[in-house]
């Protein structure tokens, strides 16, 4: 091979293309040999030696063979330089072409046309020197171009026809569209005006659970803002309905649950003969038959707004009560799964919360006419307005100016309403009866003391006095109305007994008080021996039972009178 | 305040002048005197979208009454209820009255309780 290359070397019609090894400088020559003749490890002397003599026996023995070899290789190289004369014309042509079409595009696109320009070409034309013309031909060509024109005319008249029609369909379905959407958009307004005439308070929602992130017209239904402090807060959104735009009231609340519509039900107990009977049973019917007639007599989304307020009350009512009574378990107070038991001696109050549509249905639970059915109403009525007037504490509470800083360290928590609707009924319940219990005791003792009946009945009419309320602040103006529902009971009784030798009287004050739990109960037993100028001090003592009270004053009679 | 209805009269004015200029372009583009064939196809194209943007414009104009009402329903305070009858002593002498009734099971109504 190498020999065939220095020979065309020599050659006149040197292949001028072909690369001469020996004027190649090393660092090419080397990676050559390495390409054609493998690793240079694997390079043997015999090798080496046996292609030497190969090469050198071979110029002898074939010389015909190199010959014909040698016209071959003539004729290749021939046409191979035919070959690249053919491509530089062709590249000769097209860079004239680009330089032509350049200068043309040069007109309208000055850069365009000047990256691709020619060096020459530049120095020697003007940009944009070049322009073109559409040549209109006559006779014929111009007899078919105004054919195809009346062709073109009427095939765009046509589209123009489709055009129109399916621009009028489209106005028209858009406006039976939009007329309906306006009927919609005036269905739901009323809507939403009736509602606000019912005075609800209607905001402004993020939709929650839909598709679309818009916002949405709300109502605030619950008592979140009216002092409560109960999870759902009476939120709901009115959607629009999407055939008639109706307004559909939807609650949204945290739990993504339906809730069973309840009402708290009162019963009462009475022991008769070592037995707790029911003696009687609250209503709820009445509340339920007004609210399904202001349904009737309402449209159907106020109705709807009336009855989600008053079910949520109640179940918000049932649930403060479970608080409350949970923490009352030392007053015999029990909550029995979903029953408050409570216990007050002689009678048992339960409050449950239960279904309203088996308290509507006579079938399911007849009312029986019972004597403490009223009594337990009361209890409801008195119960609701109590939770009421928390809800307006709250507000109250709120209103207060927050309190700096440096009074209450960060983290403390705000101080809270004290919750108070079973502890004022219990409450008031043990006063009254402590305060029976306490007046038998007295008149017992008292007859024992003077073993007279007319002188019992003097004293116990003229120099025995019960006052009530003491705790309650003397009437102002504008009170709150539920002051003495609010504060705990404090009685006092006021008694003068004469001694038995006539020397003195013996004033005696007692003072029951309940403790700020309502439920506890505080004796305070003074007594004053009353000479004719003088008085003194015979006895302070406070007692927390009706017992030792009885007790003390047994003793100190005997002992003073 | 003032700025939004300001707002809100320049866009119902802008709708309403587009879609006139649409509903005009229209019917200028109906004719085809001496228009090349890519010019009318063109043109049986914008009459659709001239279509389109009417409609378009006409349900903005419908939101935009939704947005009136929305803020006008909105920027109510509902009406507060005065009781004037039922005074705060009223009110005590009856809680307390109930307060009496609920305490003590002896006790018997002396008249007829109405209250909530």
């Amino acid at each position: 091979m190498l020999d065939i290359g220095e020979a065309l070397l020599k050659d006149d019609d040197q292949d001028q293309y072909l690369i001469d090894n020996s004027k190649l400088p090393l660092s090419q020559l080397i990676p050559k040999i390495v390409a054609e003749r493998g690793r240079f490890e694997d390079l043997k002397e015999d090798e080496l030696i046996d292609e030497i003599l190969e090469n050198h026996q071979q110029p002898a023995n074939e010389t015909t063979v190199q010959e014909e070899d040698q016209e071959d290789s003539e004729s290749f190289i021939k046409q191979k330089m035919e070959v690249i004369t053919a491509v530089q014309t062709a590249l000769n042509e097209s860079s004239l072409l680009l330089d032509l079409v350049s200068l043309l595009i040069s007109c309208t696109r000055p850069a365009a046309g000047s990256t691709s320009m020619s060096p020459h070409l530049k120095q020697h034309a003007k940009l944009g020197s070049l322009n073109c013309d559409d040549i209109s031909s006559n006779g014929e060509v111009s007899r078919l171009a105004e054919e195809n024109k009346e062709k073109h005319s009427i095939v765009g008249l046509g589209w123009k026809s489709d055009a129109l029609d399916v621009a009028s369909k489209r106005l028209l379905s858009a406006s039976e569209r939009l007329n309906d959407e306006v009927l919609k958009e005036k269905m739901y307004w009323d809507n939403i005006l009736e509602t606000l005439e019912a005075n609800e308070v209607i905001l402004k929602l993020n939709s929650k659970g839909g598709l679309s992130n818009s916002k949405e017209i709300g109502v605030k239904y619950g008592f979140g803002d009216s002092g409560s402090t109960y999870f759902d807060r009476g939120i709901a959104l009115l959607k629009k309905g999407r055939s008639f735009g109706e307004i559909h009231f939807n609650r949204i609340n945290n739990l993504q649950v339906d809730r069973d519509e309840k009402v708290v039900k009162v019963s009462i107990l009475s022991k008769v003969d070592d037995e707790y009977t029911l003696t009687g049973e609250s209503n709820s019917r009445k509340y339920l038959d007004s609210l399904k007639n202001f349904q009737i007599n309402h449209t159907s989304i106020v109705g709807e707004i009336e009855r989600a307020r008053f079910f949520i009350f109640e179940e918000e009512f049932f649930h403060q009560l479970l608080k409350e009574a949970t923490e009352l378990i030392s007053y015999q107070v029990q909550v029995d799964g979903n029953k408050i038991v409570v216990d007050l001696g002689e009678e048992i109050i339960e409050i449950e919360s239960v279904l309203a549509e088996t308290q509507l249905d006579d079938n399911q639970v007849p009312h029986k006419e019972l004597s403490h059915n009223q009594r337990a109403d009361y209890i409801t009525i008195f119960l609701r307005l109590m939770l009421c007037a928390h809800f307006r504490s709250n507000l109250e509470n709120k209103r207060h100016n927050p309190t700096a800083l440096t009074v209450h360290p960060p983290g403390t928590p705000k101080q809270k309403v004290q919750l108070n609707l079973l502890r004022p009924l219990i409450g008031n319940y043990r006063h009254n009866k402590h305060l029976q219990l306490l007046k038998n005791i007295i008149e017992m003792l008292i007859r024992n003391i003077y073993l007279d009946d007319e002188k019992v009945s003097e004293i116990m009419g003229q120099h025995f006095k019960l006052t009530k309320h003491l705790a309650e602040p003397k009437s102002q103006q504008n009170q709150d109305p539920f002051i003495r529902c609010k504060t705990p009971p404090v009685s006092e009784f006021l008694l003068e007994l004469p001694s038995r030798s006539g020397e003195f009287t013996l004033k005696v004050i007692i003072t029951v008080s309940a403790t700020s739990s309502f439920c506890g109960l505080q004796v305070r037993l003074k007594m004053f021996k009353i000479l004719e100028k003088d008085s003194e001090m015979v006895l302070d003592v406070t007692f927390s039972d009706v017992r030792d009270v009885q007790d003390c004053l047994s003793w100190s009679w005997n002992r003073y009178l | 305040m003032q700025k939004k209805s300001q707002q809100l009269m320049d866009k119902l004015d802008s709708n309403v002048t587009l879609m006139v200029q649409k509903y005009q372009s229209i019917l200028e583009l109906v004719t085809s005197s001496d228009k090349s064939i890519g010019t009318q196809s063109v043109e049986t194209l914008q009459i659709e979208s001239n279509a389109s943007t009417i409609i378009r414009l006409s349900e903005e104009l419908l939101s935009m009454t939704r947005t009136l009402k929305e803020s006008w329903v909105l920027g109510q305070l509902p009406k507060i209820n005065e009781d004037s009858d039922l005074s705060n002593e009223h009110l005590r002498e009856k809680m307390n009255q109930l307060l009496e009734l609920v305490s003590d099971e002896t006790k018997q109504p002396k008249e007829e309780e109405s209250d909530l």
